[in-house]
């Protein structure tokens, strides 16, 4: 198989304009000015705000310091475990092009709706979580236990310091079909319907029945109902043409957790 | 195939270009240069602030003068400092240093307050140890005084209780003789009334006036009697004990009277006693001598000194005369030894004097007693005198310092008499308690009560006879005591009370003065009277009057209410009468080694006579 890196680089080299602003009920003293950042789609929030938030600490009270910080987009709270592409593509509407305005926080954290991530160690044990999990959709979690701890260290690092080359030296290894076998056993993905970050996933296999591989068109038929049709399907932000095979969509438009998460439009019957 | 998957993948990567271009490449560039120039402006913060630290610094550093100073005085900032760090290390180790010494002042200060709480406690034990001591020694003494004391009464009880029986026994006496003398007063009333009838007739005589006025002073002593009979009887009424006294004291006054109508019968008899006496004397002058026999009795005593029978010559002249007491005298007594003579008086003291050729020196006075003297006498070594007294006490003087050794009480009335029975350990006293105590000097102590029954008067004592005690009494007898045996051995009745006893050297004559004016002779190797010697003039002058043998005994000397001293031969004519007093002679002593005789009375004065 070929492996085009040209779509990978692209993919890896994503990047959102993010405009952080501070909560007014926070701040003490002189409001300070908005904070302009690019972000990569394929990382998390926790990992690159670091800046931003020593930014903001110098007008807040000092009792707040130490708070647990986090953000939301016109009153959502936004989940810190999701890559940031993933947000972006459920929240933010299509047809504005200005930089996304986020708002941070630095009390109040909202219990019942988000999980709490005080450190990147509890980042990074959600992360492998996720690679094996689809490892065992791909290759029965064969390949990720073959791995020594070093490597999966590597991918982590790769990740948090925005280095292609040295994460994809060991992701190549996960995105190839095991053995003499020409395709995944089964496709890790993940189907976002609503704006509200909850998901599906099936068993879908990227061969079909009569051993032909399978397209998008194939893929939406299986994700149909009797009642809706799903009609159209996007991911890291564009639209795909319905003919572009389930594989080498996995192979190549994957997040780095080796999920592919789609964004699925369903029309009534 | 190839075809297919290229159509698709086209599709893929023309998607991704728009969207980088519509989501990235609009505002990439310059959100990068806004955080250039956000990082710019806090590196140019920083710098600023290490800019103006600097600048501080190099201000600082302008001010002190330069670099080699500066490093010259950071080179002497810090030897100041590592001195300063020194001095307070030094302080410091000062501080512990001083700290350890108060600590050690105040361990010091404990133990010497420890120390002197010891020694205050060993003090307060000792104390209290000798407290105790004293407490036990004191409670020892205590119990050893209320024995004393417990025996003490217990012997006073039976004292009481044998006073009483006496007492008892006294009063049925007493009432007794009351009845006999009412008796004999009616018989010599009746008496009396036939003797007036015979004065009637010699009246008509007109023969013996004198006895006519005896006879009407009798008459009126009699009526007097009667009359205070009466208020007698009515003070007996408001006041019992002092009814007993007066009872007492009455008789007396009837038994006064009725002695003298018995003296008058046995005057008479004496005068026939005497002109028998006298035939005797005359008898034997005659057969003695060559002379005449004369007839009268002046012209024989006359005959009898002339002859020397008598031996000696009677003191007759006043040698000196001086005031002994302030008021009446009661005793006079020679020493045995020297030419000194003791009196005692009512104004409760004991004299001295010393008896020179012509004169007299008072020499002490012996004082202590709290009433009246009643008698005095010396031992026979004249070392010391004994005199009794009216606070129902006797005491014992010393000659030489005349200082008061002994004072014997015990008696409850007053002590008229007191005598050495074995001097100088014994004496004997009589008393008005109607007793004579016996009493031991070593231990001064009362160690014999006898119970005479009737007032002492005055006592006597003999050695001669094993320690023999006579005593004369109230009752008119006279008593006679034996120490060894306990028990009164025998008594003689006198006609009347005794007033006063004496007796010879060789202790076997006794004379005893009686309140009928009379004085009796007695033998006492007999116990009879022998003799009885009276004058119509001499008078008994008080219940204590004394009589007095001389060294010799052939002399007795009594005084006289009349101011008088009468001197008799103890063969019983009278020698000498000797005038000088104005008032009653109490007593009279003879002198021992010389021819002197001492004498006083109610006037206050002494007199001596010698012989002329």
């Amino acid at each position: 198989m070929a492996h085009d890196r040209e779509v990978l680089r692209m993919i890896w080299e994503g990047q959102i304009g993010i405009c952080f602003q501070a909560d007014r009920d926070e701040i003490v003293g002189i409001k300070p000015e908005p904070f302009y950042l690019m972000i990569s789609r394929l990382s998390y929030l926790p990992l690159v705000t670091d800046k931003v938030r020593k930014y903001f600490s110098r007008y807040i009270s000092a009792e707040h310091q130490d708070g647990a910080v986090w953000f939301d987009f016109n009153g959502t709270p936004l989940r810190l475990h999701y890559p940031i592409g993933v947000l972006y593509d459920l929240l933010h509407p299509e047809e504005d092009s200005t930089p996304w305005c986020l708002t941070i926080h630095f009390s109040k954290f909202p219990e019942d709706m988000l999980v709490k991530l005080n450190s990147k160690e509890l980042l990074e044990s959600h992360y492998m979580s996720c690679l094996k999990e689809a490892d065992v959709l791909k290759h029965r979690g064969l390949v990720i236990s073959a791995m020594q701890k070093k490597d999966h260290n590597q991918l982590w690092l790769g990740l948090v310091n925005e280095k292609f080359d040295q994460f994809w030296a060991v992701n190549r290894r996960l995105m190839e079909p095991y053995g003499d076998l020409e395709s995944f056993k089964n496709i890790p993905l993940r189907i976002y319907t609503d704006d509200d970050f909850t998901y599906t996933q099936k068993l879908i296999s990227p061969i079909s029945v009569g051993g032909q591989k399978k397209s998008l068109a194939d893929l939406m038929a299986e994700l149909s109902t009797p009642v809706r049709r799903a009609v159209g399907c996007r991911t890291h932000g564009i639209d795909l043409h319905e003919e572009t095979q389930l594989q080498w969509m996995s192979e190549h438009l994957s997040y780095p957790d080796n999920f592919l998460h789609l964004s699925v439009d369903y029309k009534d019957v | 195939m190839s075809t297919e998957e290229h159509v698709w993948r086209a599709h893929v990567v023309r998607r991704l270009r728009e969207r980088n271009r519509k989501e990235c490449d609009n505002f990439k560039e310059i959100i990068e240069q806004n955080n250039r120039l956000i990082d710019h402006v806090a590196q140019l913060k920083a710098d600023n602030l290490k800019i103006s630290v600097e600048n501080e610094q190099l201000r600082n550093a302008v001010s002190t003068g330069g670099t080699g100073s500066n490093v010259a005085i950071a080179t002497l900032e810090k030897k100041l400092l590592s001195q300063q760090e020194e001095l307070t290390e030094l302080h410091k180790r000062k501080g512990e240093n001083s700290q350890m010494i108060v600590d050690l002042n105040q361990k010091v200060e404990q133990q010497r307050i420890i120390i002197s709480e010891k020694e205050h406690s060993l003090v307060e034990q000792q104390t209290n140890n000798n407290r105790l001591r004293a407490e036990v020694q004191l409670l020892h003494s205590s119990l050893e005084e209320l024995k004393k004391l417990n025996n003490t009464m217990l012997d006073e009880h039976t004292a009481l209780q044998l006073a009483f029986s006496s007492l008892e026994e006294k009063l049925r006496g007493v009432q007794d003789e009351n009845r006999r003398l009412l008796e004999r007063l009616m018989q010599y009333k009746s008496k009396d009334a036939d003797k007036l009838n015979e004065e009637n007739e010699s009246i008509i005589r007109k023969r013996l006036p004198s006895i006519f006025r005896k006879r009407s002073a009798k008459l009126k002593r009699d009526l007097e009697d009667a009359v205070r009979e009466p208020s007698s009887s009515s003070n007996a009424a408001s006041s019992p004990g002092a009814a007993s006294l007066q009872r007492n004291s009455s008789p007396a006054q009837f038994v006064g009277g009725l002695i003298g109508d018995e003296d008058f019968d046995e005057a008479a008899i004496n005068g026939a006693m005497e002109a028998i006496g006298l035939d005797d004397n005359e008898y034997i002058s005659a057969r003695f001598t060559a002379g005449e026999i004369a007839e009268n009795s002046r012209a024989s005593i006359d005959t009898l000194k002339a002859t020397g029978y008598l031996g000696q010559a009677n003191p007759t002249k006043i040698l000196m005369k001086f005031e002994a007491h302030e008021n009446e005298s009661h005793a006079v007594r020679w020493s045995p030894v020297e030419r000194m003579v003791a009196t005692g008086g009512a104004d409760r003291k004991v004299k001295l004097w010393d008896i020179g050729k012509n004169s007299t020196e008072p020499r002490a006075v012996l004082s202590g007693s709290s009433a009246g003297i009643n008698s005095v006498d010396f031992d026979s070594t004249g070392a010391y005198i004994l005199g009794t007294s009216n606070d129902y006490g006797a005491r014992v003087w010393t000659v030489m310092d005349n200082r008061l050794r002994h004072t014997l009480t015990g008696h409850s009335g007053k002590v008229m008499a007191a005598k050495y029975v074995q001097e100088p350990i014994k004496v004997v006293t009589g008393s008005h308690d109607r007793t004579l105590k016996i009493w031991d000097l070593r231990s001064i102590a009362c160690i014999e009560t006898k119970f005479a029954g009737s007032s002492c008067n005055d006592l006597v004592t003999t050695d001669s006879l094993g320690s023999t005690i006579i005593s004369g009494h109230y009752d008119k007898k006279i008593r006679f005591w034996d120490i060894r045996t306990e028990k009164q051995a025998d008594d003689v009745l006198m006609p009347a009370k005794i007033t006063s006893l004496d007796l010879s050297k060789d202790c076997n004559y006794l004379i005893c003065s009686v309140r009928d004016d009379t004085i009796k002779l007695l033998d006492l190797r007999k116990n009879q009277v022998i003799s009885t010697f009276t004058n119509e003039h001499f008078k008994i002058s008080c219940d204590f009057a004394r009589a007095s043998f001389n060294s010799s005994g052939l002399k007795i000397a009594c005084g006289s209410a009349d101011g008088a001293i009468y001197i008799w031969n103890v063969n019983g004519f009278l020698e000498a009468t000797l005038k000088g007093h104005s008032t009653a002679v109490n007593a009279v002593s003879w002198s021992p080694n010389n021819n002197m005789l001492a004498s006083v009375g109610k006037n206050k004065r002494c007199t001596i006579y010698s012989e002329s």
